[in-house]
């Protein structure tokens, strides 16, 4: 699917968090949001997610402009993995993964046998199957990210947008997370804070400072000094690491 | 080799939602075995008594009854015991969706003050004079609990509905709503109104008859139904209202549906036997412990267990310091505070 948002802005009383946010996002390309902590990369998802009403501006998936969507017409159409999701329920990860089913299933029935499989098939394309009957809240930070993952591939639906999925995740899993988020049909918007990870894995990156997009393109041209020094505040060095990938490095903060 | 794990795994997966099946039929069949034996408990009947009362009804060839113990048994002990299954599932089922929504283990319809408004609403009727009108009652509690779930938004529309302050902030509701009980009982002097209305506010089956069994068995089949076809978006209510909806599930309507129907089952209960506090809170814990949380099972279970809770409590209260009968909302207090204290200490609060 396509997304499409045209001068978004989103606020709270008082505090406007998104400001006149222009961006377009192609069928199956994985655009990587980077920005600093409180730039607005969150509460964009959320206004992409269909979560949050724009105060001024459209989100279109398509074309459309989904303001009037109920939640189920959005679900099926795009799934959305929050930064940090948590329950006090103790749901298995395979109940958790079968939440994704929701949307596709009438108040009469409960998950049938495709639902089930739908399920499986989730759970081992991110490596959790041994680990279905283990109630969600005994596992590790990464495992529990992976389950919501997992849910939200269970879902089916061709946008996926994903707030930080890699911060509990060891360094394994963040490449096998991010090879799956690049690899993958769907389009994809993920908010991260590592650059290199995003300058690797990403189509194109987006940057955002005080809630608008000061940059939008291709890594090598998003990842400069001088933009991240005016938004990161950080004098930095842009190059290789030994294998070849863009590497960011970092001088001492001068106070 | 994966594969084929994943094969097994998909056939056995809906082998635990036979064995749920099967725990709810054991629960069904543990509920019709405590209604026979309540229905004796306190009577001092013979069952050969209690089958020829039960006979006469259904027209078999049987020699009826004494009148008075016919009607000990007919009018006064069948509907208790009717009442206090159907009081029982109503508030336990009530507890199971309000601690879902709320993503609270500590919500309940006593908790929250919306027994408390359906007490307040239903004095209002009794002073107002319709006391022996059951469904004045029922009317009267339901505009009640409805206030009282308005006041307890309207309290947390900063934080939202599933704010670690609403428990707190329900106490505050159901204790304005006991003062506004108290103050309307005494303005309206009548002494023999103010004790009947004080006993049956302390929650008591002793008034129990056919018409409000009826009320209730309606409400809460029809109750039942709504709730538990909201099974799939209250399991999605566990990771928060913006992961339920982008599940697709549309937390508001959700949200207003239940807050209704629980208003309602509450209010019938209320008016039915007064207010019963705990029960909402012990049986879904209980239940939960048995088959998990998902509402599909949880749901019909807990209102069996919540049946068969009462019924045994309410069968206690009668023997425990028979003649003297204690109101069962004294006993159901007895079990759920220090139940309360447990989950509280579990999450770290105590």
């Amino acid at each position: 699917m396509r997304i499409d948002a045209e001068e978004l802005s989103w606020g709270v009383p008082g505090k406007t968090i998104v400001r006149a946010v222009s961006l377009s996002v192609a069928e199956g390309e994985t655009v990587g949001l980077i920005g600093p902590n409180g730039s607005g990369k969150s509460s964009l998802l959320r206004c992409l997610a269909g979560l949050r009403t724009p105060t001024a501006g459209q989100v279109r998936y398509d074309g459309v402009d989904i303001t009037r969507w109920p939640s189920h017409e959005r679900a099926r159409k795009l799934a959305f993995v929050e930064q940090t999701a948590d329950t006090d329920s103790d749901l298995r990860v395979a109940d958790v993964a079968m939440l994704g089913r929701t949307v596709h299933r009438s108040r009469w029935r409960g998950p049938d046998a495709a639902d089930h499989a739908v399920v499986e098939e989730a759970l081992a394309r991110l490596g959790l199957t041994d680990l279905a009957d283990r109630p969600w809240k005994q596992l590790s930070g990464g495992e529990r990210q992976r389950t919501h993952l997992a849910r939200a591939l269970a879902q089916r639906t061709t946008g996926l947008l994903l707030d930080e999925p890699t911060n509990h995740l060891d360094v394994r899993h963040q490449l096998e997370l991010m090879e799956l988020a690049a690899r993958t049909p769907q389009t994809v918007v993920v908010a991260l804070h590592d650059l290199a990870l995003a300058a690797r894995y990403c189509d194109r990156l987006v940057l955002m400072h005080r809630g608008t997009v000061v940059a939008d393109g291709p890594a090598a041209d998003v990842l400069t000094p001088p933009l991240l020094r005016e938004v990161f505040d950080v004098e930095a060095e842009i190059g290789r690491d030994a294998l070849g990938h863009l590497a960011v490095g970092y001088r001492e903060p001068v106070r | 080799m994966a594969e084929a794990a994943l094969l097994e795994r998909a056939v056995t997966a809906p082998k635990a939602v036979r064995g749920n099946g099967v725990t709810i039929a054991l629960g069904l069949v543990v509920l019709v075995v405590s209604l026979v034996l309540a229905v004796r408990i306190g009577v001092g009947a013979s069952w050969e008594e209690i089958g020829r009362a039960a006979g006469v009804r259904l027209g078999l060839p049987v020699v009826p009854l004494p009148r008075l113990l016919d009607s000990l048994i007919w009018d006064l002990r069948l509907p208790r015991v009717l009442l206090a299954a159907l009081v029982g599932a109503a508030l336990a089922v009530c507890g199971a969706a309000l601690q879902s929504i709320t993503r609270n283990s500590l919500a309940d319809p006593y908790l929250l003050g919306v027994s408390s408004g359906a007490s307040t609403g239903a004095v209002v009727v009794v002073v107002l004079g319709f006391a022996g009108s059951q469904l004045g009652m029922t009317g009267g509690a339901l505009v009640g609990a409805l206030v009282a779930f308005g006041l307890l938004l309207v309290l947390l529309r900063r934080t939202g509905l599933d704010s670690s302050r609403i428990v707190l902030t329900g106490v505050v509701v159901g204790q304005l709503f006991a003062a506004l009980t108290s103050l309307i009982l005494l303005s309206s002097g009548d002494a023999d109104s103010i004790r009947a209305v004080t006993n049956w506010l302390l929650g008591s089956l002793a008034s129990a008859r056919w018409t409000s069994v009826a009320v209730c068995a309606v409400v809460l089949a029809a109750g039942l139904l709504v709730v538990w076809l909201c099974s799939s978006a209250l399991d999605g209510f566990a990771f928060g209202a913006d992961t339920a909806s982008s599940l697709g599930i549309d937390v508001r309507a959700t949200r207003i549906v239940l807050l209704v129907t629980t208003s309602v089952l509450t209010a019938v209960a209320v008016a039915a036997v007064g207010a019963v506090g705990f029960v909402g809170l012990i049986v879904p814990h209980g239940v939960r412990f048995l088959v998990g949380p998902l509402h599909r099972t949880l749901l019909p279970l807990t209102a069996v267990v919540g049946a068969v809770f009462l019924v045994w409590t309410d069968a206690l209260t009668r023997v425990v310091f028979a003649p003297l009968e204690v109101p069962v909302g004294v006993f159901t207090a007895l079990i759920g505070v220090p139940l309360f204290l447990l989950v509280l200490r579990r999450r770290g609060e105590l």
